[in-house]
């Protein structure tokens, strides 16, 4: 009895370690990126073409992970990258050195897909009063890989769902009140609702 | 080579050295001690201040308070909108100071109707106070918008609608000191003119928003 009590204490010590260990390296590595990324904007803010590709190069791969964590995968994860590169562009002489890269970086992430989410809806709309011939494939699988994302998933369905039939499966707002079986100024307001909670939400994410 | 690949191509190609854009606590001072100096200037260069305006700061605590309030809400705005320009500066807490700090001021100007601040007279009375406020609100404005565009306004909309606010409301402020005392009339010659800043941003926003669409 003594002896599988100690062996618990020992794994439960070891566990205990291992996962000390592993929030330390997590740690290093948070500040690691932090002080290379830092370092990285302020040499591109000189003009240092070799350091800005090598900045560009590893935020996208970082932006792409975490668009498709909270949006799920699709072209749309694509565009918001796309999007938050040319913002970083366009704002990189806003970046202060003095404070930290991680929430220059996400102020704009968040911003842009919010902005990607909020046009993509009204291109939807527009385009489907124009042409309500257009068709959309597979809305299903788009519609899950929208899902997927766990951000939307945590929305509720009242929200989520118009967002969903709007952006992703690409009915107009008329279509999707009428699949919703709400008005259409009801319709509306839920996608604002769905998209400043999305908002919020990003906002309150630690960094 | 990915779609990335070619937007990270295009971007390096694109980079030239950048000036560091100021901080916005600098350009927000920069902006408030120049308009107010602006604000100032024209209205006591256009007509003589409130004979004893100064003077009632000093003997009715209630008046000094009021206005304190206005010009604190008025700046906390202004360095609010200018830090959001900013990406990743903090800024809600300086815009619910400044709202709560201009609803400090407003609610004491609507309680005059009750119970005045200061006794209601035609002293000072200018002519034309609703549109001086809308004039001298006007220069500020085209700075405070010069100012954003330095930055990186990541929400213009909420950006420009906020400049216009504050910029609208510093005439009226000052028209406190330099326009006759009447709750009535200031809110209905100095605030409202102050306020249509709002509107009229929301709108210009919009004008621009279907510019760029149509073009």
């Amino acid at each position: 009895m003594r002896d599988s009590a100690g062996a618990l204490g020992s794994a439960g010590r070891f566990l205990g370690s291992a996962g000390r260990l592993y929030y330390m390296q997590g740690t290093i590595r948070y500040e690691e990126d932090e002080r290379r990324w830092s370092a990285l904007m302020v040499s591109a803010q000189a003009g240092d073409q070799a350091d800005y590709r090598l900045l560009l190069g590893e935020l996208s791969t970082m932006l792409e992970a975490y668009y498709s964590a909270r949006l799920g995968s699709g072209t749309h994860v694509d565009d918001c990258v796309q999007d938050t590169l040319l913002a970083i562009h366009e704002a990189r002489h806003t970046y202060d050195p003095a404070r930290p890269f991680r929430p220059w970086l996400f102020a704009i992430a968040r911003r842009k897909a919010v902005d990607r989410i909020r046009r993509e809806v009204r291109r939807r709309e527009a385009t489907l009063d124009a042409a309500p011939e257009v068709v959309l494939q597979q809305p299903d699988r788009l519609a899950e890989q929208f899902d997927s994302g766990r951000m939307l998933a945590a929305l509720a369905e009242q929200y989520r769902e118009p967002i969903v039939l709007t952006k992703i499966v690409g009915l107009s707002t008329a279509e999707a009140a009428a699949t919703l079986n709400i008005s259409e100024s009801a319709l509306k307001v839920r996608i604002h609702r769905g998209i400043r909670r999305l908002r919020r939400m990003w906002d309150s994410e630690p960094l | 080579m990915n779609r990335h690949d070619k937007t990270i191509d295009a971007l390096v190609d694109d980079l030239a050295p950048v000036r560091l854009a100021p901080r916005p606590e600098a350009l927000a001072t920069f902006w408030l001690l120049g308009s107010l100096a602006w604000v100032v200037g024209v209205t006591m260069a256009s007509g003589a201040p409130r004979p004893g305006a100064l003077g009632q700061m000093v003997d009715h605590p209630r008046f000094l308070a009021e206005v304190v309030f206005g010009l604190m809400g008025i700046a906390a705005v202004m360095f609010a909108v200018l830090r959001s320009a900013s990406p990743g500066a903090a800024t809600r807490g300086l815009a619910w100071a400044g709202a709560a700090a201009l609803g400090v001021w407003l609610a004491n100007i609507l309680a005059g109707f009750a119970v005045p601040t200061l006794d209601s007279g035609m002293l000072g009375k200018r002519p034309h106070c609703f549109s001086e406020t809308v004039l001298y609100a006007l220069p500020p404005f085209v700075a405070g918008a010069y100012l954003l565009r330095r930055l990186y306004p990541l929400r213009p909309t909420a950006s420009l609608v906020g400049a216009g606010l504050a910029s609208g409301l510093l005439p009226a402020w000052f028209m406190q000191l330099a326009c006759m005392y009447d709750t009535a009339h200031i809110l209905l010659h100095h605030v409202l003119p102050g306020l249509l800043f709002v509107p009229a941003m929301c709108v210009l926003v919009w004008l621009i928003g279907r510019l760029r669409a149509a073009i």
